[in-house]
């Protein structure tokens, strides 16, 4: 299987079901603008594996000693990719798919793991102003522009350095 | 596609057919994202409620044969208010944890989540002598049942289904499934039974801790 | 980890069974080919004793030897094999097994998934363990250890020949060269154990055979030792029958034997031309499945055909059996424990440590515990940085002690003694880390493990004892893949082989997690292997979790895939799916179904591929174009190949995606007004008054309806009738990524009577680009009556293949079914409980009998007329029905404005008049009518509902139909019209008079800024009153025209001051028409238009008089206006009227009204009805379609030009050009007792201009107000040259007392004489805008 490269982002929202409720993916742009699609379908399936191998790492660590706080960093971890996760109070999960640093850049480790527990936070934010939305259907895809473009917003301010 | 300072990146949804960019358009005006949650309770007058809940019994009393139905479909509607409430309601309570054990999370609801919706702490919570999955939360005076008159031909409906649902869906969705269904017993009370699997799961942090 | 044949133990204590080499005589060889066997098959079956065999320690104690069995292995199954056939060899046996395999009828297991599901994999991996077990049979010999040596051999020789005997010595001879001259690593021990079998065929057995056979066997024991030969007589049996004889063990050991023995050829045949064993080892990576027809040939035929061993009774059997025991009992293992011995000999005679040694075995428990292998192993790491090169070349001779320890170790381990195998290994171990001989360390370590897990005295308990023979083998594979042979150095690497064990017994101890980390570990071990190693850990994750599970099956089958194991790989996906499906991780699912699709296309099982289809295809916008063809193009493959029937041929396709549910069915020509669903309330009220007017509106009248969509009630099928056009109207749309061509699409029916009458016009072929949508439209006409069912659409789809030359473009005949679901329900309280469609019915039609079907539209309806306008229509209608229309009428939305001939009229219906009564089929009339806009300026929309009857009312057809036609229109400014009245005040009157005062104003500056509107004449129908000018009182040298030319331009207002007074009508005199003509000279078309006009206006009267109260004065002004359109002329006429209240007189008779003409007064416009006019038709002037949008925009745009020419001349004279004053007298004049006073004014004005030398020319106009009036001409001109300045005197008449601001009332104009352009005037206003005067 092709890995991926550096600089790629893939969120995820997963529903009661396992099922993805938003998927939303940031990919950092090398120079040829053409090649983006290829890269996407090289790798958008490999994203939607390593999440959902991982969610059993995340239900693990549920039940785990630290099982009641809501962040679990690096759950689980793929080639160079590693997996973040957040568990809401109502069970729904954010999964984060981030590059691992190699240990050079490991002074960065600390303040990215805020820098991701930041984000989960703002998206949950969000999440909470849509759920209390009576016209979203509870576990069901997220369809809402509005949210999307939050989203986007909150990648931007947090994650682009990541 | 979003240019920013430091780095290009392209951001998309896998939704989108592959090959076309999936471009978000700046033309939003003021989203309900925007806004901020309100962290402080605001209080409603019970009377609008009781109007809003009398319309909702009302309504659903129309598009049903049996009564069993009509507490289902209240019971649904109280789940409605029950799950959608429970994140924002936790995030405000609970902080960054989300509870683990069932004895809390069952005064949490007696306690803090009952003032939030009504202003007052749930009468009592029991636990059942026989079942150790079973739990009682009683509730002398309802507000869904003070201001419904049963006619006597339905005089085994009970509206607490709302409240059932809701309590519920509060508990399910947060990881402690379980039914729970309304009785009218000392005014109103909740029977609360846990899935078995809940009670070992418990059991099991006790053995941890 | 899958369920396995053998338990973990069993397994692991067959991996290492006694071996012996076996030499056989060919005649000995033949004896036993009577029975189509060779010796080493014919013994095979009873290489496992079933009698029990026991085995004693070096302290004598005594054990059972469990499951114990007998490795024979001819003299090429001995020799090491070449890796690349053992490769092949494994392949091959894998494909095989999965060949065999069957999913559906191999034990299940359930997998518990998150959302309380749960699916069914198979629990069993068989090709796993054939892999594992020919991995390890076929494992070639090391230095590290001798377990797998030959502990001795088997000389076989039969009393077929003279001397058996001098046989067996050539026998030992062969068996002692191979002995000499075997290269590294060795693998038949120094001085190994010899034992002799004489055979016996007692088929022909003769007495000097017995004495060949007694001579033998007594020399054997004589040289060797009693126990070390036999005499085995076999062949008792008569072929015939052995049919009924049950006995035969040997057919079910064949299968499994054949393979081996011709791989083993294969092999030997590989080893000798090694060329060829390289060209079979590159096809061998290429396809490996090459070989395989060859080794099924071989396999299965022998297997069957052959019958074995039918000379073979169970006598034989018997004897066999027990010269098995007795050779393993009473020679093998005493042979084995005495080796032990003097090995245990050399060992403490070498250095004297037997006690430690014994009590070795205790330590290992004991709380202090065996040296760590973790310490062991960073020992060697350290001692690896520093030499690791000629670390791992440590060799030790075979006499070399640590030997010594590893061969007594291997022996116990043979015999099933693991306490003591455990305690050699252990010293073994030990020396060689201290050695630094890690690979001997790690083999040692890998049988410490071994022994460990299975020696009885082990009891694991708590946590750290389970992992502890893990431990061992960690550091096994630790230091094996560290140190140990290199894939060029060795085909099969000891770690593998350790992993396999070291996971069995994770196994048994169920520790899956670890079992996974032991598989994992080998991902860079060739695909088949780590192919084989993931599913597994797959397999270790199925009850924990279950995603993960997953995801190592993807790789499994990923690995599967490259190793060109098909079968495996698919099989490895589909399990994937399992956990995936329905779960919307779609690109995922995408990414799995298109692996199984692509490799189960390549073997060609289409039906394994097809239900696959139907995922991707309805998915298809997530791949790119490049996937979304060769998806298709696999179905269409798939398709063809599984078809069986001809009408299997079409597909249910949904490419392009038909949408179902937006389909219009719609039964009227097209016409906008038609082609709307939700037809506007307006529409629906006129046809409800018509049919009520028509007197057969019935309770449940429904409107007619002519299209049928999604947003129409359909529980009512469309109508139509025989012969007529119905159109349906389906929506496409392409969800690929490339352009897809729909070729001859045609509807089917569902079979009735109708569709062999059906015309359907053909619809050419379309095609839609990427993701385009669009419209098929189908018209067909039917001639029977009956009912029409459309139940689908048939098309061929061509996709065309870019950059693909052999195939031309993709052709698909496509099939799609329509199935409507209609609205919900939600009236009755069963609907609102459950959820109710209505049946929708859009797609049945019914068809009826022939009717008239009336088509009408307007002819020449201006888009823009001038309000007021009079403009001639035609309306022509047209019978496209079957049958002729006998009644027609129409009904429009603005009632008044549509004026037709001789129609009589019925509220606001107006049955229209049809040539002889009726309009035949395929005819067409054409109707006038009179159209007079609207006085208020706007946008209008007028809606017409054309309603007719036919002969005969069909049978349930409706009674009638209708028909709608829709126009939209400008109406634009034209003159304005106000006016006053009050009663006459002159004292000198008998009869009561009134003085009315109008005030046209020309008001359109866009259109007509530089056209002015003609005013022709001024007429009144009021019975009672005439009219006359006023200025009839005037005295005679101001009588004439009461505006100067009678012509408004731009801005300009006229005004009329007139006299009504009140007749009496004479017996007989019916006429009430008064009037009196405006502008000077009227040419012959004014003159027919006054003609048309005072028609009109006459039966407006008659018609309109009773609406209106019968003291009102009704005044029309007609008006014209002359376009000049690029050369031609053409005029365009119109009427503008209001109707003022008359006062006869009162006491307060100063009282007094003002009436305008309201906006929506046009009611009381010339649109009253008329009956007739009958010349109306030549008197109107034909209006080109639009005048006002085509014509008039020229001329507005030279208006526009006239406009900068104005500003231009205001620049150029700067400030006012002309001042003026009125004198107001100076005594402040008072209203008589009549009510009114006349006060004689004289205005002053003097021209300001003196550089310029044009003179201009000043006119005055007059304004009448409310209360005041001029008295005279309206307007005065004069001429002034510069610095001129000039008197005027006029008189005005106020009505009541009151100050009066002069400067409002008067209104002066002035333009340069010689201006060409009437348009450049200017108006002043007095220097102080106030001329006040009082009236008292």
């Amino acid at each position: 299987m092709t890995f991926p490269q550096f600089g790629r982002l893939y969120f995820v929202i997963v529903g009661h079901r396992d099922q993805p409720l938003f998927e939303f993916e940031a990919l950092k742009h090398d120079d040829s603008t053409s090649s983006i699609p290829l890269q996407r379908e090289d790798y958008r399936h490999l994203c939607q594996f390593v999440v959902h191998a991982a969610l059993d790492a995340v239900e693990a660590s549920l039940v785990g000693p630290q099982g009641s706080q809501m962040f679990f960093k690096n759950v689980d971890r793929f080639n160079e990719w590693s997996v973040s996760a957040f568990v809401t109070s109502s069970l729904i999960k954010f999964v984060l798919l981030h590059p691992v640093r190699d240990d050079s850049q490991s002074a960065m480790r600390k303040e990215e793991s805020d820098i991701i527990r930041n984000f989960f936070y703002a998206v949950y934010e969000i999440y909470m102003k849509l759920a209390l939305n009576p016209f979203y259907e509870l576990d069901s895809e997220i369809s809402s522009r509005g949210f999307r473009e939050k989203l986007h917003q909150l990648v931007k301010k947090h994650l682009l350095n990541l | 596609m979003s240019i920013t300072s430091q780095s290009v990146y392209y951001v998309g949804d896998l939704k989108t057919p592959l090959g076309l960019h999936s471009v978000i358009s700046q033309d939003f005006g003021p989203s309900v994202f925007d806004q901020s949650l309100k962290k402080d309770v605001t209080f409603w007058p019970v009377s609008t409620f009781a109007l809003l809940f009398a319309q909702a019994v009302d309504y659903y009393q129309h598009r049903v044969d049996t009564i069993r139905q009509l507490e289902d479909k209240l019971s649904h509607l109280g789940g409605q208010v029950g799950s959608r409430l429970l994140d924002h309601f936790m995030s405000n309570h609970q902080k960054t944890k989300r509870e683990q054990r069932i004895l809390p999370m069952l005064l949490l609801v007696k306690g803090a989540l009952w003032k939030h919706l009504f202003g007052k702490e749930a009468d009592q919570l029991e636990q059942s002598n026989e079942a150790d999955n079973t739990y009682y939360i009683i509730e002398k005076d309802a507000v869904t049942n003070r201001f419904i008159s049963v006619p006597r031909d339905k005089s085994s409906l009970n509206c607490g289904a709302f409240l059932a649902g809701l309590v519920q869906s509060f508990l399910s969705d947060s990881g402690f499934a379980c039914s729970v269904v309304a009785h009218a017993h000392k005014g109103t009370t909740l029977v609360v039974e846990f899935d078995k699997a809940i009670v070992v799961r418990d059991k099991s942090y006790d053995g941890s801790r | 980890m899958a369920r396995t044949r053998l338990t973990p133990k069993e397994f692991l204590q067959e991996c290492f069974p006694p071996r012996l080499l076996c030499l056989i005589s060919e005649d000995a060889q033949e004896v036993c080919q009577k029975n189509n066997l060779d010796f080493i098959q014919l013994i095979r079956p009873f290489c496992r004793p079933t009698n029990d065999l026991i085995s004693s320690d070096l302290t004598n104690r005594r054990f059972y030897m469990k499951n114990f069995y007998l490795h024979v292995c001819s003299l090429e199954q001995a020799s090491p094999c070449n890796p690349n056939i053992t490769r092949n060899l494994f392949n091959d046996h894998v494909t095989q097994c999965v060949e065999n395999f069957d999913p559906h009828h191999s034990p299940q297991i359930d997998i518990a998934l998150s959302d309380n599901t749960s699916v069914a994999v198979p629990a069993t991996t068989p090709w796993y363990e054939v892999f594992r077990d020919d991995y390890i049979r076929f494992f070639p010999p090391y230095d590290y250890e001798c377990i797998r040596d030959l502990l001795g051999c088997l000389f076989v020789v039969s009393t077929s020949i003279a001397d058996p005997v001098g046989r067996a010595k050539a026998l030992i001879e062969q068996q002692v060269q191979l002995q000499a001259n075997q290269k590294n690593p060795r693998w038949l021990g120094p001085n190994i154990l010899k034992y002799f079998v004489v055979l016996d065929d007692l088929s022909t057995s003769s007495p000097d055979t017995k004495v060949r056979g007694e001579s033998a066997l007594h020399y054997f024991t004589t040289t060797y030792g009693e126990t070390n030969c036999c005499l085995l007589g076999i062949n008792s049996g008569t072929g015939r029958n052995i049919d009924e004889a049950p006995f035969n063990p040997w057919e079910n050991s064949m299968t499994y034997s054949t393979p081996s023995n011709d791989d083993m050829a294969s092999a030997a045949v590989a080893e000798t031309l090694p060329e060829v064993n390289g060209a079979n080892e590159a096809e061998g990576m290429d396809h490996p499945l090459a070989i395989t027809p060859h080794r099924t040939v071989t396999n299965g035929p022998d297997a069957e055909e052959k019958r074995v061993g039918m000379l073979l009774s169970q006598e034989d059997g018997r004897r066999i059996e027990t010269f098995i025991t007795d050779l393993v009992n009473k020679c093998l293992v005493p042979y084995a424990e005495r080796q032990i011995k003097i090995l245990n000999e050399l060992i403490i005679s070498k250095k004297g440590i037997h006690r430690t040694l014994v009590n070795a075995t205790k330590k290992i428990f004991g709380p202090s515990g065996p040296p760590r292998p973790g310490a062991a192993s960073s020992r060697s790491s350290t001692s690896s940085s520093s030499s690791s090169t000629n670390v791992s070349q440590v060799v030790y001779m075979t006499e070399a002690v640590e030997m010594h320890n590893r061969k007594a170790g291997d022996l116990s381990l043979i015999l099933q003694l693991y306490d003591q195998a455990l305690g050699f290994y252990q010293s073994a171990r030990r020396d060689y880390s201290s050695d630094q001989a890690w690979n001997y360390y790690a083999a040692a370590s890998e049988m410490c493990g071994l022994c460990v897990f299975l020696s009885p005295a082990t009891a694991f308990s708590t946590v750290n004892a389970k992992a502890f023979p893990l431990q061992f083998f960690e550091a096994a594979i630790k230091s094996y893949s560290e140190y140990g042979p290199t894939k060029q150095q060795a085909s099969q690497s000891l770690s593998v082989r350790s992993t396999f064990f070291a996971t069995e017994v994770c196994k048994a101890l169920g520790l899956f997690d670890e079992a996974a980390a032991f598989f994992k570990t080998h991902t860079e071990e060739f695909d088949l292997l780590s192919g084989l190693f993931l599913e597994q850990a797959g397999h270790c994750y199925l009850k924990s979790s279950p995603r993960k599970f997953s995801f190592q099956m993807i790789f499994a089958g990923y690995r599967y895939f490259k190793a060109a194991q098909k079968k495996l790989g698919i099989l490895a996906y589909k399990q994937a799916l399992k956990v995936f499906e329905g779960r919307q991780w779609s690109i995922a699912e995408d990414h799995i179904r298109m692996n199984i699709v692509r490799h189960s296309m390549l073997l060609r099982s289409y039906q394994e591929a097809l239900p696959h289809f139907a995922f991707l295809l309805t998915g298809v916008r997530r791949q790119v174009a490049s996937q979304q063809l060769l998806i298709l193009k696999d179905f269409l493959t798939c398709r063809r190949s599984v078809q069986s029937s001809p009408d299997e041929r079409v597909i249910n396709l949904d490419i392009p995606l038909i949408k179902v549910q937006k389909i219009r069915t719609i039964t009227a020509p097209a016409n906008d007004s038609f082609l709307v669903e939700s037809v506007d309330e307006e529409w629906l009220a006129l046809e409800e008054k018509a049919v009520e007017a028509k007197g057969h509106a019935h309770p449940h009248f429904r409107h007619q309806q002519f299209v049928f969509s999604d947003k129409t009630d359909n529980r009512h099928s469309p109508m139509i009738s025989a012969g007529e056009v119905l159109t349906v109207e389906i929506p496409l749309q392409n969800p690929l990524g490339l352009p897809v061509t729909v070729k001859a699409p045609r509807l089917t029916f569902q079979p009735g009577n109708l569709e062999e009458t059906l015309v359907v016009e053909a619809v050419d072929d379309v095609t839609l680009a990427a993701e385009e949508e669009t419209v098929l439209r189908f018209r067909l006409t039917v001639k029977e009556t009956g009912m029409l069912k459309i139940n689908g659409i048939e098309h061929v789809v061509y996709i065309q293949v870019e950059n693909d030359t052999e195939e031309g473009p993709l052709c698909i005949n496509a099939r799609k079914s329509f199935e409507i679901t209609g609205r919900r329900l939600n009236v009755s309280k069963a609907d609102k409980a459950g959820i109710v469609y209505t049946p929708d019915r859009r797609l049945d039609i019914i068809v009826t009998e022939p009717r008239g079907k009336v088509v009408g539209n307007w002819e020449n309806f201006p888009r823009g007329v001038l309000s007021g306008q009079v403009v001639r229509l035609g309306l022509t209608i047209d019978n496209q029905g079957g049958r002729s229309v006998n009644h027609l009428a129409i009904l429009s939305s603005l009632p008044h404005v549509l004026i037709f001939f001789n129609a009589p009229k019925d509220g606001d219906i107006l049955t229209l008049p049809l040539p002889n009564g009726s309009l035949e089929p395929r005819k067409k009339v054409s109707l006038s009518a009179v159209f007079v806009a609207p006085s208020a300026a706007g946008s209008y929309t007028i809606k017409c509902l054309l309603y007719f009857r036919s002969t005969p009312d069909g049978d349930k057809a409706p009674k009638y139909g209708i028909w709608r036609i829709q126009h939209d229109f400008q109406v634009l400014p034209g003159i304005t019209l106000k006016g006053t009245i009050q009663p006459s005040l002159s004292p000198s009157q008998k009869e009561p008079e009134n003085l009315i005062t109008l005030q046209a104003a020309h008001v359109n500056e866009v259109q007509l800024q530089n056209i002015s509107i003609k005013l022709i004449e001024l007429l009144s129908t009021t019975p009672h009153w005439t009219i006359s000018n006023l200025d009839e009182t005037l005295p005679p040298d101001q009588k004439g025209t009461l505006i100067s030319n009678g012509s408004l331009s731009y801005g300009e207002e006229a005004f009329l001051a007139l006299l009504a007074r009140q007749r009496y009508l004479v017996e007989g005199d019916s006429t009430t028409l008064s009037a009196f003509t405006i502008g000077p000279e009227l040419d012959a078309t004014d003159h027919n238009f006054i003609k048309a006009a005072r028609t009109i206006a006459a039966f407006a009267n008659e018609d309109g008089g009773r609406r209106e109260q019968q003291d009102a004065i009704r005044l029309r002004l007609l008006w014209k206006v002359t376009l000049v359109t690029d050369g031609k002329t053409s005029n365009v006429f119109g009427i503008r009227s209001i109707a003022l209240p008359i006062f006869t007189r009162s006491r307060e008779g100063v009282e007094q009204a003002v009436v305008r003409s309201p906006p929506g007064g046009d009611n009381a416009d010339g649109a009253d009805q008329v009956r007739t006019v009958p010349d109306i038709a030549e008197i109107l002037t034909k209006v080109p379609d639009d005048p006002f949008v085509s014509s008039i925009r020229l001329q507005s745009l030279t208006a526009a030009a006239g406009v900068d020419g104005a500003t231009t001349q205001e620049a150029q004279y700067g400030v006012d050009i002309i001042s003026w004053s009125v004198h107001l007298p100076e005594v402040e004049p008072s209203v008589n007792d009549e009510g009114f006073c006349v006060v004689s004014l004289t205005m002053e004005l003097s021209c300001r201009l003196t550089t310029t030398h044009d003179s201009f020319e000043v006119s005055v106009d007059l304004r009448s107000g409310s209360r005041c009036f001029p008295v005279g001409a309206r307007r005065h001109q004069v001429v002034l040259r510069p610095a001129e300045s000039c008197p005027l005197a006029f008189q005005y008449c106020f009505t009541t007392a009151g100050t009066y601001n002069m400067a409002e009332f008067v209104l002066v104009k002035a333009m340069p004489v010689r201006q060409l352009q009437p348009s450049t005037v200017k108006l002043q206003r007095p220097a102080n805008n106030q001329m006040l005067m009082r009236i008292l």
